[in-house]
């Protein structure tokens, strides 16, 4: 488990991270979201053990990062802008990284460079910026790093191989329990892979919460009521966070049970009612919104 | 075991991957080695085959020494190969940790799983290892080569490897400096400029402290041997130099220099040496605090403190300001008020641009020059105070005079006296040197009132109005007062003795045995020999007696009865009062020759006055004197040169010459002999420089047969011997002066 308390670190005056508190637990997928600038990036690089953090602690299965090998060696770090030897190739880089993680599983790296077409005698200068994502992807999952730190990864790839690279984690997470970690300012991006998300503004976590937990209590529903009175009816008793209407159709996105909303609606038999799946994005706008935030001011800008 | 090989295996693996991404430079450094060693040695193997018919004079020595000589002034102490570990070592030094000046190289290493100090320490291993195994190898090979021309020899490849050790601590030296300088930045560029500050920042403070003195301070004594410039204690290339071309065998270049000499330079090498490695352990040690401390962010960033940046600003504003300052006093030759105010405007000028420069680059941003404004100021009023503590010499460098109860004891050096001597590898040592090696006053107080007047006196161009020279062209001799401080301490004076100096106070010193002893060597016969006997190709020993009548050979075998008698001489009728009113009427020499009679460099002299009659006895019984200074009747004719001083300097002409036997007569009784050299002799010609500015020569030319010369000195070849005199004070005649 990566655990971080009251993490702080600036940048001169710039606070970068703000007394972030986050557990990143096994088992899951953890989804860093935020605008760009909102630090996540940073905290990436403090659990990486690139950068120290000024106060607060990082634990990496209760161990410190900083500085610390045997805790590093547990990590992957795949930065937005990532680094090869220049003139260097997928078979260079291959060996480099396996002289530094003693469980590099060489085979299986052969096998996925092969999968995914990329040509480990061709130099990595010539590769396209998602050729270069995906071999890092590779390196990282081949790394035998438990955890793996992406830092916008999927921003670059194409569909199919988005849905590849996501797979490829999928295994890995339960075959050998790898725990990824994936920044991006992507809401959309996170919504199919994450299980857990935290939300990064301005170096501080808005919010950190299961996807699964915040869906269940949210609900999204379309309806058209026969009349304004069965409308006040019908939504009288629940928790509505949003609505919005276009003609006679209203879409609502309440707080509760599905089984207790869904009941609530049926009641005054509406002329249509659906209910619709709850959007990453949805939920988040709900939940700040919630909290005092206009989330779509630095979300969706 | 396994857990060596394994540990083994593991360095190599990691040695290799850094050298892999460093291969340019691995590349450089095998090329260069190459070039020097290999390609370099061979050539000078080669030439030397070469030149062995058309160099006549080593036509006796064989190939074979002559290949391990030419190969060992490449290759050992005298080679130039110190210049590639300088500039390797500051490459390597920037280059090795240039990964931190990036942000995605930062991530990247900082984020492998080793601890900071593991790649802190490969890292500069691999420095090292790039430099040591290309220059290891080279001059193994380089010595392989030697053997394969038949020209090894044991000497040279243990000279070699010394050398190879000697530059391979200054190489670690630099390297740590250069990886401390290094890691102070955070782009590549700053990092050559803090290079450049690092290694040049002392040199630059001391010369501006040293030319500040020599400038502002008028007793400040410039001869060179002063402490400020006597050692740069971070700068790594001085130490190997300075101890190893400072090795009295570092001199001895020819078929003689072999193990001994070899051994000899490395042995005053390891102060150097280890210098050098203290230089690396302090520096190391700093380099490795500023990697561990290192932030990742500081990528990008000039200067990583915010502190180091203030010291750079201020110290290169005002050192740099300074220069420029003296650097205009220096164009207008003198104090005046218009050039203190060219001065210091040119300080204020200088500060403002430097400030604005430094701090364009520490932002990285033009629009950044006059950050931090309010320092400007700061920085000219430092400047200015110091430049005027200089000037207006407020320390009182010029009034110092020690406490006599502090002084050990001193020496004093009088320019004229031209001493000059070897030590112990055959090596010439200067008058100074020679002195304070040889004369321990002990009546300070003496030397301290000599000292007093002789401050004065130099600093009376100062104290005349607004320091104009003074019109008075008062006769002095320039000297230098050294004390010995009781605490160790050096202090040297350039003093001027004004002509007119009390001689009963100069008697007090110059008739003492420690002076006497300081300035003539009167020690044992046998002290003096082993010294001529260190000159290179020495082989053959002579005394001479020089006088204006001719010149006489001696033997070796004549010098210890000489010492004694001349010793008993100088101690009872040498003085001031003797020396400054009479030319010595001779000279005794004791010069070296090679086999073919060619006079080396090296002559001891001991000048020989009237009143040494015991020393003109031994001469005259051993057949050597041939008699003092040539008498008018001798004199085939004289010539009056005249010299006028004007505003575009000096010219002479011919004023006349006469071989009229009356007028030779007179104009000799009016003059002395220059022929000789003497400290103290009150030369009227100087103090006769009139209000016409004339000063007048004589040339006095022998008649024919008077000349006796039994020496190879071909001075006196020739029928007409030509002697130097001048007037004494105010016995210019009349029609002489007329012909002006």
């Amino acid at each position: 488990m990566i655990a971080l308390e009251h993490l702080c670190k600036s940048f001169g005056s710039t606070l970068a991270v703000n007394d972030v508190t986050l557990n990143i637990k096994e088992g899951e997928v953890f989804g860093l979201v935020g605008t760009n600038g909102a630090g996540k990036s940073t905290l990436l690089r403090l659990v990486t053990g690139i950068l120290s953090q000024e106060s607060g602690s990082i634990l990496v299965d209760d161990m410190p990062v900083f500085d610390n090998p045997e805790v590093k060696q547990k990590i992957f770090f795949i930065p937005d802008d990532a680094y090869f030897f220049p003139g260097s190739t997928s078979a260079v880089m291959c060996e480099y990284y396996r002289s530094i993680y003693p469980d590099f599983d060489k085979e299986r790296f052969d096998h996925l460079t092969e999968g995914f077409r990329l040509d480990t005698k061709k130099k990595i200068s010539e590769f396209s910026k998602g050729m270069k994502k995906q071999l890092m992807v590779i390196l990282g999952i081949c790394s035998g790093a438990r955890y793996l730190l992406c830092d916008e990864t999927f921003d670059g790839l194409d569909p199919v191989m988005r849905q590849g690279v996501k797979s490829l984690m999928a295994q890995d997470m339960s075959d050998r329990g790898l725990v990824p970690v994936i920044a991006s300012h992507n809401l959309r991006e996170l919504e199919d892979i994450c299980d857990h998300v935290g939300l990064l503004h301005q170096g501080g976590v808005l919010l950190s919460e299961d996807l699964a937990d915040m869906k269940l209590g949210l609900q999204k529903v379309q309806i058209v009521f026969n009349s304004d009175g069965d409308r006040e009816e019908a939504t009288k008793d629940l928790n509505i966070l949003l609505e919005e209407q276009r003609g006679r159709l209203y879409t609502y996105t309440v707080r509760g049970e599905r089984s207790y909303v869904e009941s609530h609606f049926r009641s005054v038999n509406p002329l249509f009612f659906e209910v619709l799946k709850l959007s990453l994005e949805e939920i988040f706008i709900s939940e700040t919104e919630v909290v005092g935030y206009d989330i779509r001011k630095f979300i969706l800008g | 075991m396994t857990s060596a090989n394994s540990s083994l295996g593991k360095f190599i693996r990691e040695q290799r991957e850094i050298t892999a991404r460093r291969l340019p430079l691995a590349a450089l450094s095998v090329l260069m080695y190459f070039l020097y060693d290999i390609f370099g040695t061979a050539m000078a193997i080669q030439r030397e085959r070469a030149s062995i018919y058309i160099d006549t004079d080593d036509a006796v020595l064989t190939f074979a020494a002559r290949g391990a000589r030419i190969v060992s002034s490449w290759m050992g102490f005298r080679g130039i190969g110190w210049f590639i570990c300088v500039v390797g070592a500051i490459l390597l030094g920037i280059q090795g940790f240039a990964y931190l000046y990036k942000t995605s190289t930062v991530d990247f290493y900082l984020s492998r799983p080793e601890k900071r100090s593991t790649r802190f320490c490969a890292i500069t291993v691999n420095n090292f290892l790039i430099y040591a195994l290309p220059s290891l190898l080279g001059t193994l090979l380089a010595f392989l080569l030697t053997v394969l021309n038949g020209c090894a020899a044991g000497w040279l490849f243990s000279e070699m490897l010394l050398a190879w050790l000697c530059q391979t601590v200054m190489f670690l030296a630099i390297l740590a400096m250069s990886t401390a300088a290094s890691l102070l930045t955070g782009t590549v560029v700053t990092a050559v400029l803090m290079n450049a500050f690092f290694f040049g920042i002392e040199a630059l403070f001391r010369l501006t402290v040293y030319f500040h003195m020599s400038a502002y301070f008028r007793t400040f004594d410039d001869s060179g041997d002063q402490p400020i410039i006597n050692r740069f204690l971070l700068l790594p290339p001085y130490h190997y130099l300075k101890s190893i071309t400072g090795s009295p065998a570092y001199s001895i270049t020819d078929s003689s220099y072999g193990y001994a000499n070899m051994l000899q330079i490395a042995k005053d090498a390891l102060p150097g040496v280890l210098f050098n490695l203290i230089i690396f352990a302090v520096f190391i040690v700093i380099a490795f605090y500023l990697y561990r401390t290192r932030k990742a962010e500081h990528a990008g960033l000039s200067v990583t403190h915010r502190a180091v940046c203030v010291f750079i600003k201020f110290s290169a504003a005002i050192l740099f300001s300074l220069d420029a300052g003296l650097f205009v006093y220096w164009i207008f030759g003198r104090k005046s008020a218009s050039e203190l105010v060219a001065v210091i405007l040119t300080i204020l000028v200088t500060i403002f641009v430097g400030c604005a420069l430094l701090e364009t680059i520490f932002a990285q941003n033009i629009r950044d020059a006059f950050h931090r404004f309010y320092q400007v100021p700061v920085i000219a009023v430092i400047t200015l105070i110091v430049m005027f503590a200089f000037r207006l010499d407020i320390t009182g460098y010029d009034r110092w005079l020690p406490d006599a109860s502090q002084v050990e004891s001193a020496w004093l050096v009088n320019y004229n006296y031209n001493l000059e001597d070897v030590d112990e590898f055959g090596s010439y040592i200067s008058q100074n040197s020679l002195i304070k090696k040889r004369m321990f006053l002990t009546n300070t107080e003496d030397v301290r009132e000599l000292a007093r007047i002789g401050q004065e006196m130099r600093c009376r161009y100062d104290d005349n109005s607004y320091n104009e020279f003074p019109d008075d062209q008062a006769y002095y001799w320039n000297a230098i007062v050294g004390w010995r401080m009781k605490n160790g301490k050096i202090v040297t004076r350039s003093i001027d003795i004004p002509e007119n100096i009390d001689p009963a106070l100069m008697d007090r010193i110059v008739k003492t045995k420690e002076f006497q002893d300081g300035v003539y060597r009167l020690e044992n016969a046998d002290t003096i020999r082993e010294s001529a006997k260190r000159i290179s190709g020495a082989s053959r020993f002579n005394l001479y007696v020089n006088t204006e009548h001719g010149v006489s050979t001696g033997s070796d075998s004549m010098l210890d009865e000489f010492l004694k008698v001349y010793a008993g001489d100088v101690h009872n009728h040498y003085s001031f009062t003797m020396a400054s009113a009479n030319a010595p009427v001779g000279c005794v020499e004791y010069r070296v020759s090679d086999n073919g009679w060619r006079n080396r460099y090296y002559g001891i002299s001991w000048p020989v006055y009237e009143s040494y009659t015991d020393t003109i006895a031994f001469l005259d019984r051993n057949g050597l004197w041939c008699g003092g200074f040539i008498t008018p009747e001798e004199v085939a004719r004289v010539e009056i040169l005249r010299s006028v001083w004007d505003e575009d300097g000096e010219y002479s002409e011919n004023l006349f010459t006469s071989d009229d036997t009356a007028q030779i007569r007179e104009i000799m009784d009016a003059s002395m002999s220059t022929t000789y050299t003497s400290a103290w002799y009150r030369y009227g010609s100087t103090s006769c420089l009139d209000e016409s500015n004339v000063t007048y020569d004589i040339n006095v030319y022998a008649k024919r047969g008077i000349i006796y010369n039994d020496s190879d000195d071909d001075s006196y070849a020739g029928d007409e011997a030509c002697f130097g005199r001048v007037f004494l004070n105010d016995r210019i005649p009349s029609y002489v002066k007329d012909r002006s």
